[in-house]
């Protein structure tokens, strides 16, 4: 069935070569959802046509930042609607879309690897990347996977001590405390992928103000790792990671014995909906994970409970997995392969 | 200094200047680079969208850095159904005046120059980015 046709308000053309060749537009009601189209060839010289596909706000932010192409917009996304519309048909900065049924001709699509980089116009965003410089020192022998795997962990703990401070902030919107809250609570912690979800989503719904991004890496012996993100993070990780270089030994201990109870107990496979409050071990699991965020220096025990929903397992198997992701960035540390540069 | 084309008031704005670009790259629709591959909308008789300064719509479009000009004109729809060739030039400051921003540029010509002589080279249009 082929969707119905709607108005669109033009915003801004992004690539200019002798006419637009790609431009966006945003929804005339209230939803404001956002539009990307490009240039098709017209069967007449006075048509300017345009294919265009409905974008979610996460997919542009990220076509604008070159993480994802301009042909992921019009063939990837689950939930896409693709119109066709005359630019020469536009008044009053308005034109009419039309929905189409079928899949739009391979010729109309854009090809794979057109990103952002290759805009002719500046196109502003609303919101500024967090921009608080980390620079942090390398020496030793990296492989290409080290840089990858230690920068998924830092960014993890990043992104978990970020969403801890905005669940708590007064200055961040509810709509973004609900997604952090959803992140917790939407999945049944019983297997590994529960706690990549949650890290990953939290990631996801990190505001691009408090993002953390990779600036620079300038490989030598030594050699440098510059990151932007906010300086509040960073100066924690200063002492979270030290921390736990320095005490990894007793932090391991403490946190292999708890580990080995829940799973002598089957409480690793248990799903967090099962766990019933009030149960015996209870005060145990809370105590014992309240004594590992304070030996780690994070989490904030009282904010995961929270988020938790006072469910004792589930607030365990979170900071638990918090603690592997600590204790692997950490790691490159404790190795000597990564050192925080001191300012003098 | 009087222009190739009839341009619209104020144009071009008081921004554009005389600047020499060694190389440029113009997408081009012919085999070999025609007088009429540098020509604008405008003169063309495209009508003009609303969305599009008048001033533009008279100009040529040039670029700075060829992996964009080929990534353009490979991957985005139109310029893949209809471009040719890339054709590299030597635009002297006395070509005309002009606009740079992002590699992008947009020039309007001066009358008398003609663009084919500053063409050095044609490329074939391959998506190899």
């Amino acid at each position: 069935m082929a969707h119905k046709s709607r108005t669109a308000e033009f915003d801004s053309t992004l690539v200019f070569v002798d006419e637009p060749q790609v431009v966006t537009l945003v929804s005339a009601g209230k939803s404001k959802r956002r539009f990307v189209a490009v240039a098709i060839p017209s069967d007449a010289e006075n048509k300017s046509n345009f294919l265009a596909a409905t974008v979610s706000d996460k997919d542009w932010v990220k076509y604008l930042e070159s993480i994802i192409d301009l042909r992921y917009l019009f063939t990837v996304p689950t939930v896409r609607i693709l119109y066709t519309f005359d630019l020469q048909s536009m008044k009053d900065g308005k034109v009419k879309l039309n929905g189409i049924d079928t899949a739009p001709p391979e010729e109309h699509l854009p090809l794979a690897k057109f990103f952002a980089t290759n805009h002719t116009e500046a196109y502003d965003f609303l919101e500024d990347k967090a921009s608080d410089p980390e620079k942090l020192l390398i020496d030793g022998e990296w492989e290409l996977t080290d840089f990858g795997q230690f920068q998924q962990k830092y960014t993890d703990i990043y992104t978990f001590l970020i969403s801890e401070k905005n669940w708590t902030s007064f200055n961040v919107s509810n709509d973004n405390k609900a997604r952090i809250l959803s992140a917790f609570r939407k999945r049944p912690y019983q297997g590994g992928f529960s706690y990549v979800h949650l890290f990953k989503d939290l990631g996801a719904n990190v505001p691009r103000s408090d993002q953390i991004s990779l600036d620079k890496i300038r490989y030598a012996s030594p050699g440098k790792v510059e990151i932007f993100g906010k300086d509040e993070v960073f100066s924690d990780l200063q002492i979270i990671i030290p921390n736990f270089v320095e005490n990894r030994d007793e932090l391991k201990k403490t946190y292999a014995t708890f580990h080995k109870y829940l799973s002598e107990h089957q409480f690793l496979k248990m799903k967090g909906d099962d766990y019933l409050a009030g149960d015996a071990t209870e005060k145990y699991f809370f105590y014992q994970t309240e004594q590992l965020a304070k030996m780690m220096k994070a989490p904030n025990f009282a904010v995961v409970k929270e988020l938790s929903n006072n469910n004792a397992l589930v607030c365990a198997k979170i900071i638990l997995a918090f603690y592997r992701r600590l204790e692997e960035a950490s790691l490159y540390f404790s190795q000597g392969r990564i050192s925080y540069e001191i300012e003098n | 200094m009087k222009f190739a084309e009839n341009l619209p008031d104020a144009c071009p704005p008081p921004e554009a200047k005389e600047m020499a670009f060694n190389p440029a790259y113009r997408i081009v629709k012919t085999e070999s680079a025609e007088s009429t591959c540098f020509i604008s909308h405008n003169k063309l008789g495209k009508p003009l969208p609303i969305s599009v300064d008048a001033c533009r719509w008279s100009s040529c479009s040039f670029f700075t850095d060829i992996d964009q000009a080929r990534n353009i004109v490979a991957k985005l729809p139109k310029p893949r159904g209809v471009a040719q060739k890339i054709a590299k030039m030597e635009l002297p400051e006395k070509a005309g005046l002009s606009i740079k921003k992002n590699n992008h540029v947009d020039l309007w010509f001066y009358e008398g120059f003609d663009p084919v002589t500053a063409v050095v080279d044609l490329e074939e249009v391959v998506d190899g980015a």
